[in-house]
């Protein structure tokens, strides 16, 4: 709504351009993860608690673990973070190998009725856990799916918790990786952003594979406990480890980091059950011959693309146009070097943690106040004009003038209005969702006065 | 038609009024707020018996009184120039924020509930951070007291703001830029001077703003476009000296049936709340309060209506639709 | 930017020396010292008197820095590097003058009077009611009456928390009953608590110690398999030095794993939980067996990783710690919030006892009148 009534060429920029803000604190930021509706920011943090701030007052909302509660937590760094599809619950995998899921409609539940305040489930592995991706978002029964990569394990694990709160483990391919040549470790896996129940894993040896894990319905044990799970593409586009996958928001384009120094931008196709992928461009540091650390797409078809130099001499994101693969933007403002990474369409806002410090940086847009919205009778000019006073400039107003303006505002005052009915797209063509309300922790607010 | 449903009773010791300035119905339609010198009354709304009485920390009289959109805690804000924040259920008091420099007269929450907006006599809009209570930002962008601020349920990205200097401004609300002035045009000024605002209100989709000025005129206006889609007059000019209160109605109907049109209803002074519907401008009830003495607030959820009189008397309402 | 200088103040004359007697001349007024009050300036050195500067003469004593109007205006006077703002930084400072209104002596430190006779003849003036402030007379009597003339009770007053103090529920029982024994979110919270400190904290400690039987079970084992492996290795049983130096930690405790000084030693992480699968010799026996059979590729005993060298379960020992330890100190910590917020909760509804008490007592006084 505040976009409609501000300066379009200011808002409808498409990529964030400078600095804004800078979040420290005494714990040390490993990973960050946008909210769907970038409300919110939550950062994993190398101590292993999760902290989730609130854009508005750039201020915690909730920490999540190592604190008063119950229940396991991280004791390890954070290695990735991920949020369900509602916004109500976050995915956490640590180097201690635990997986924890958390309902933050939960975590800030009174104390007093009954209630834990630990992680809503978490599953223990006996090596660290490279990242996870929602399969499917938490239904009305709380069962939910998730997939998730652990070292040295040749296939992604897929857990399921059905509405009895059991959590199911299974791999992922579990009759497929065993006809084929060895693929290496699952190292990444990402859901697909428009067919919600496609992984895409990468391995230690350069393989990509799509697998869809079927539908839900009527087995009670959760998707791909029954052997649900189809592989739709599977090709070597590198032979070194795929570090990161990134997928455009509208499911068309894929980027590839691996540790041959290289992003590789693939264009997805997708006809029936068949996938197919393209490569379309190959970024590389050519002077440097920088690895890269992260990697993210802009909104929509994913028009740009920015991504995290390695070293310590590399303290900017770079910002690709993908269309033409050209270098557009390097977003400086930071004086380390940048780890992870995430991209908020809703709030247009670029968000990287510092390696040594451990803070995190905030890209965005500046817009300027608009002076003439206090006076709307008066105009911003460039520079001084010599006014010539019209003719007719302080005539009293002819009866005709007059009398047109009092029809137009009888017309108005007859025009059917809608008061009740919210835009489906904000102006950014982003589509309009309510997420979800952390609830606030008064008892910690409480806590703190006393 | 808007028919009583009861008429929960202030405490008052005999032969004095109970000296309340507004009567707000929680996000759940449960219970009303109503401040009384320095309490706060939690009043049932299904039969009108007094729930809770709640002790706030302020010096002065409460002027206005917000219920967070989770309905945990009532803000409050007092002519001791302070606001307060108290949970109502569990923990009390949580916060007295100061920091504004003459009384506080228009409290809103965002609709997260992290952020409180109050304005105040002393021209400004400020901004606080509702879980440590401190100050965000300050707004000051009027000159007069701004009497009313509102932020739309649904979308808390602006806020509108309406002061005695005739002015109707909308912000947005993260930055503190002024997006529009809307009142800045040939009605600004009335023959013997500036119209002072008494009270805005956003529609339900941040499209429209309500807006009542002080000679008792109820507008409806479009908030991108910037002009007057709907004027709503009694037939009798007035003077307000208190706003008399006003608000959207968005009555609830059987799902299946199509919805009802929103209405608009506004109170004068003497006890008397005029309905009508805002697609056609048609008045269709004149509800007589049974006091003849000024509306100061009305507060609407749902298709109920909390009333407040002037000399403390407040009524709940609720809207049926019957075949007209 | 640069204040203006006040309306009776003459434009500045730097003027120093009387062009006809050549006598020093000082002042705004630009006239020689004759013995009137002066005051020196903090910026320029120059001095002035106070009448001139339309300062009562009885703030002589008040003076903690003075700047002359044309300092203050940012016309004379050098700018001190060490000024963050050289112009705005100079206003003239004043003391706080003695309660007594009379008195315009500056207080001493720590106090509203600039002596003590002064404080007693304040309070004696409060006290007699000839004092104009209504309230706190009336609030200084009714502190008087409490403390029943104790001088040391009488400066604690108000220093005690408030929650702290105990309410009498003999006073109406069936009134505490109601506002204070059954409140629901008091009832609730206190059952969390009990909770927390019979289910909660035990299990996680039993967890820990199930932790550590195990570490100390699998130090065992590696113990023993050195010994069997010869007594030539070194560093027979105390191990693992090298994790402890890396992440110090709260606890000290044994524990083995493949980084150990040990010449050879097993991973030892237990697949499915801590509980000791049987002895350590025999554990042994079993192990030797499976080492001497022909593919010994074999990773796991019972359930547990015997690997020599592993790196998936690198440091597990003291990651498995780490949590154990982490859930114990969140459980702790959860009970100590629990303990506040039952404490505040009680404090709530005994004022609200005491409230009801009072309303009571009031009515029952107008019933009687």
């Amino acid at each position: 709504m505040n976009l409609l009534l501000q300066d379009p060429f200011a808002v409808l920029k498409e990529f964030p351009e400078r600095l804004v803000a800078t979040l420290r604190s005494p714990l040390q930021a490993t990973c960050v993860a946008y909210a769907p509706g970038g409300e919110y920011l939550a950062c994993g943090t190398a101590q292993g608690a999760v902290v989730v701030y609130a854009r508005d007052t750039q201020r915690p909302v909730q920490v999540l673990g190592q604190g008063a509660g119950a229940g396991p937590c991280h004791v390890r760094p954070v290695q990735s973070l991920a949020w369900s599809r509602d916004g109500r619950r976050l995915l956490s995998c640590g180097q201690d190998g635990l997986l924890l899921v958390w309902d933050l409609a939960a975590a800030a539940r009174d104390p007093g009725q009954g209630q834990d305040r630990g992680p809503e489930a978490h599953v223990q592995f006996d090596a660290p856990v490279w990242g996870a991706c929602w399969v499917e978002g938490a239904g009305s029964d709380g069962s939910w799916c998730i997939a998730a990569s652990v070292y040295e394990r040749g296939s992604a694990v897929l857990l399921s918790r059905d509405s009895e709160g059991t959590v199911h483990q299974s791999p992922l391919d579990a009759d497929l990786s065993a006809t084929e040549e060895d693929q290496g470790y699952v190292l990444v896996c990402v859901a697909h952003p428009v067919h919600r129940d496609v992984v895409v894993t990468g391995s230690s040896r350069g393989y990509i594979n799509f697998f869809r894990c079927g539908q839900r319905a009527g087995e009670g044990a959760g998707a791909g406990a029954d052997g649900a799970v189809s592989l739709l593409h599977g090709s070597r586009p590198t032979t070194s480890n795929i570090k990161h996958i990134a997928i455009a928001p509208s499911g068309e384009r894929l980027a590839i980091n691996s540790s041959d120094r290289s992003i590789r931008q693939m264009a997805i196709t997708w006809e029936n059950e068949n996938v197919a992928l393209s490569l379309e461009h190959k970024y590389q540091d050519v002077i440097n011959r920088l690895q890269w650390n992260d990697v993210q797409f802009s909104s929509h078809g994913g028009d740009y693309l920015v991504a995290s130099p390695h070293g310590s001499s590399a303290h900017d994101l770079y910002l690709w146009e993908t269309a033409g693969g050209s270098l557009v933007r390097v977003l400086e403002g930071a004086d380390e070097e940048l780890m992870g990474l995430d991209w908020s369409f809703r709030a247009m806002t670029i968000a990287a943690t510092g390696l040594e410090s451990g803070d995190v940086y905030e890209w965005g847009l500046a817009v300027q106040p608009k002076w003439s919205a206090l006076a709307p009778d008066f105009e911003e000019i460039e520079e001084n004009i010599d006014y010539r006073e019209h003719e007719d400039e302080f005539d009293v107003t002819s009866s005709a003038q007059e009398r047109r303006a009092t029809e137009r505002a009888a017309r108005r005052e007859g025009e059917p209005i809608d008061l009740v009915t919210t835009d489906e797209r904000d102006v950014r063509g982003n589509e309009v969702v309510q997420g979800f309300v952390i609830p606030l922790d008064y008892a910690a607010c409480v806590a703190r006065g006393v | 038609m808007f028919t009583l449903t009861c008429s929960p009773e202030v405490p008052h010791s005999a032969g004095t009024t109970p000296s309340c300035s507004a009567a707000k119905v929680s996000p759940n339609g449960q219970f009303c707020a109503i401040p009384l010198d320095t309490r706060v009354l939690i009043i049932e709304t299904q039969n009108g018996s007094l729930h809770k009485t709640l002790q706030t920390q302020h010096t002065s009289g409460i002027s206005d009184v917000c219920w967070s959109p989770d309905g945990q805690c009532v803000a409050t804000a007092s002519d001791d120039c302070s606001v307060g924040i108290t949970h109502v259920w569990l923990y009390g008091p949580l916060h007295r924020l100061f920091g504004h420099t003459a009384p506080v007269l228009s409290l809103c929450y965002n609709s997260r509930g992290n952020l409180l907006f109050s304005s105040s006599m002393d021209e400004s809009i400020k901004i606080w951070d509702v879980l440590n209570g401190s100050l965000i930002k300050t707004i000051s962008a009027h000159s007069d007291p701004v009497v009313s601020i509102d932020l739309p349920a649904l979308d808390s990205s602006v806020l509108a703001s309406g002061s005695y200097d005739g002015l109707i401004r909308i912000f947005d609300s993260h930055t503190g830029h002024c997006l529009k002035t809307l009142t800045y045009d040939k009605d600004w000024k009335s023959e013997d001077g500036v119209v002072p605002i008494s009270q805005v209100k956003f529609s339900r989709n941040a499209k429209f703003l309500l807006v009542k000025s002080l000679d008792g005129v109820v507008k409806v206006w479009d908030c991108i476009r910037g002009d007057v889609v709907r004027t709503l007059r009694t037939e009798e000019t007035a003077h307000l000296t208190y706003s008399c209160g006003m608000d959207f109605v968005y009555p609830e109907s059987d799902p299946s049936a199509p919805p009802l049109t929103p209405l608009v209803v506004s109170g004068d002074e003497h006890g008397k709340v005029f309905c009508w519907d805002v697609q056609t401008k048609k008045l269709l009830q004149e509800l007589d309060t049974g006091f003849a003495t000024p509306i100061i607030s009305i507060d609407c959820h749902g298709s109920l209506m909390s009333v407040l009189t002037l000399d403390g008397h407040c009524q709940l309402y609720k809207w049926e639709h019957g075949p007209q | 930017m640069t204040s203006t200088l006040p309306s009776w103040c003459p434009k500045y004359n730097p003027l120093k020396h009387d062009p006809v007697t050549n006598q020093e001349v000082y002042c705004i007024c630009k006239k020689p010292d004759e013995g009137e009050l002066m005051v020196g300036c903090d910026g320029c050195d120059d001095w002035f008197h106070f009448s001139c500067l339309k300062i009562p003469e009885q703030y002589r004593r008040l003076v903690a820095s003075f700047y002359c109007p044309y300092c203050q205006a940012g016309i004379t006077g050098t700018p001190r590097a060490s000024d963050a703002d050289p112009v705005n930084g100079r206003k003239t400072l004043w003391k706080h003058k003695c309660r007594l209104e009379h008195c315009f002596m500056p207080c001493q430190e720590n106090s509203k009077y600039c002596s003590e006779e002064h404080g007693v003849e304040y309070m004696r003036a409060v006290v007699q009611g000839t004092h104009h402030d209504e309230d706190s007379s009336k609030l200084l009597r009714g502190m008087i009456h409490v403390s029943e003339g104790d001088s040391t009770k009488f400066t604690e007053l108000g220093q005690g928390d408030i929650h702290a103090r105990k309410v009498d529920p003999q006073l109406s029982p069936e009134a505490y009953k109601n506002i204070v024994t059954t409140d629901a979110g008091l009832v609730r919270l206190q059952n969390d608590l009990k909770n927390c400190e019979n289910t909660t904290i035990p299990r996680a400690k039993e967890q820990l110690d199930t932790l550590d039987a195990y570490i100390a079970w699998l130090a065992d084992v590696n113990a023993k398999l050195n010994e069997e492996t010869g007594p030539s290795a070194e560093g027979e049983q105390d191990v693992d030095t090298t994790n402890e130096e890396k992440k110090p930690r709260k606890r000290k405790r044994k524990a083995s794993n493949k980084r150990s000084k040990v010449k050879k030693s097993i991973c030892g992480y237990p697949q499915l939980d801590m509980a000791l699968p049987c002895t350590a010799e025999e554990f042994l026996q079993e192990y030797n067996a499976a080492q001497e059979n022909a593919d010994s590729t074999q990773t796991e005993l019972r359930g547990i990783c015997i690997k020599q060298k592993c790196n998936k379960h690198n440091s597990w020992v003291a990651i498995r710690s780490d949590q154990r330890q982490q859930e114990v100190e969140a459980a702790e910590a959860y009970r100590e919030r629990l303990e506040l917020l039952v404490r505040i909760r009680q404090g709530q509804l005994d004022q609200l006892y005491l409230e009801k008490l009072n309303s009571e007592h009031r009515d029952s006084v107008a019933a009687a009148n």
